[in-house]
């Protein structure tokens, strides 16, 4: 049921869509509880991840990146974000590269609704944040120094409402390795943490 | 007496601070409805003794019991030499926070470190939690959208049975009514065929 709804399977059946409504709900409340549990009690970086992506999945109908991200904007169902895939426009970038008519072809829709199609793409792209990391020493010890800025450097217009926001997560692959876990960012920012102890080493 | 439940009261009230010893827990277990049946229906609980000294010492014993569970799954850290107090860690706090039951917090604590996407679906698809029963007519609708997911059931699906036949006892036990034929139907196959399990 749970697949079944992160695929936009549509059942026939009243019962089986109420019973996928309460699944969705139930494994919401255990998914956030996986991560809070990972965040507060066990400080396990990967599982915190995984958690917040499964959540996501679950919210955005997408298991991940490689099956699109287009059907995340209101109105792009399913048929259309394979058949814009199909015509090789399964980015954002590529939504603003293609023409509004070449969208409307591509995806046998009106020149509105592609229109509004490539103001989405623009505003989501105008909100995008880029990441970039380094590693300071300060005499032995190491610290992560980690940049979050935007991608588009003219100004933007800063709307109430979040159109796009980040996680951070910082975390080491050994245990209770989690450093940093920071939720709905929407602005650039900077964030430093310490290194543990024996940091690169095996 | 489900011993679990009693273990995600008390969970609930270590969590605000109310319950910090086991004597405490007694105490609060004295204030509730339960203490009432427990001295109404002494053997539905699994209490032989007489007296308000026995009655006590079975109540502590089922507290123990709780706050054992509860200090095996992290939930709870024994403060100072003596282990008669207690303080709740973050995972009570989760627990209490999320609604979530005894099982599914082990299962959350047991989950490795390196779990991905399909460890996660297979934790969440236990949780008896979220579980509802599959109905006959209902089989070939799922097996249409079991085509088309991404991470498949490997082998049969064997604890489809396990959980039809929970779901049933329960709904027997708490005399639910069904507007289902198919599923009254089923529930009292499973009665006739199980008496044992459809009591409590």
């Amino acid at each position: 049921m749970l697949q079944a709804a992160i695929g936009r399977h549509y059942f026939e059946e009243f019962a089986l869509r109420q019973q996928m409504t309460n699944i969705i709900d139930g494994a919401s409340q255990v998914l956030s509880a996986i991560e809070q549990y990972a965040k507060e009690g066990s400080r396990n970086g990967q599982l915190a991840t995984q958690g917040m992506l499964f959540r996501r999945s679950l919210f955005s109908s997408l298991w991940g990146e490689n099956d699109g991200v287009l059907n995340q904007i209101n109105g792009v169902t399913q048929e259309i974000a394979a058949q814009l895939k199909d015509s090789g426009i399964s980015t954002f970038a590529d939504v603003l590269r293609t023409s509004s008519e070449g969208i409307a072809n591509a995806c046998h829709v009106s020149a509105t609704f592609a229109n509004s199609l490539r103001d989405a793409a623009s505003t989501i792209l105008q909100h995008t944040l880029k990441l970039s990391a380094s590693t300071k020493d300060d005499g032995g010890e190491f610290s992560l120094c980690v940049k979050l800025i935007r991608r588009v450097a003219e100004p933007i217009e800063e709307t109430s409402e979040r159109i796009v926001s980040y996680s951070l997560i910082i975390f080491t692959d050994r245990a209770g390795g989690l450093l940093q876990y920071s939720e709905n960012i929407t602005k650039e920012c900077e964030v430093t943490v310490q290194c543990p102890e024996k940091f690169g080493r095996a | 007496m489900d011993d679990n439940r009693l273990t995600e009261v008390l969970n609930v009230e270590i969590s605000q601070g109310i319950v910090k010893s086991a004597d405490d827990a007694v105490n609060w277990v004295k204030g509730t409805f339960l203490y009432r049946r427990i001295q109404s229906h002494p053997l539905f609980y699994g209490f032989n003794g007489n007296g308000d000294d026995a009655l006590h010492s079975f109540v502590l014993g089922k507290c123990a019991d709780s706050i054992d569970k509860l200090r095996k799954i992290r939930a709870i850290e024994i403060v100072g030499a003596s282990d008669a107090t207690f303080s709740p860690t973050p995972g009570c706090h989760v627990m209490s926070r999320n609604f979530i039951d005894f099982d599914t917090m082990k299962d959350i604590i047991k989950l490795p470190q390196n779990s991905g996407p399909l460890q996660l679906l297979h934790m969440i698809s236990n949780c008896s939690k979220i579980q509802t029963p599959v109905r006959r007519h209902e089989k070939k609708a799922l097996n249409e959208a079991y085509k088309r997911i991404k991470y498949k059931l490997e082998g049969c699906v064997s604890n489809a049975r396990v959980f039809d036949d929970i779901c049933m006892r329960n709904s027997n036990v708490l005399r639910r009514s069904r507007h289902s034929f198919t599923c009254t139907d089923h529930k009292v196959k499973f009665v006739f065929r199980h008496p044992q399990k459809s009591r409590l």
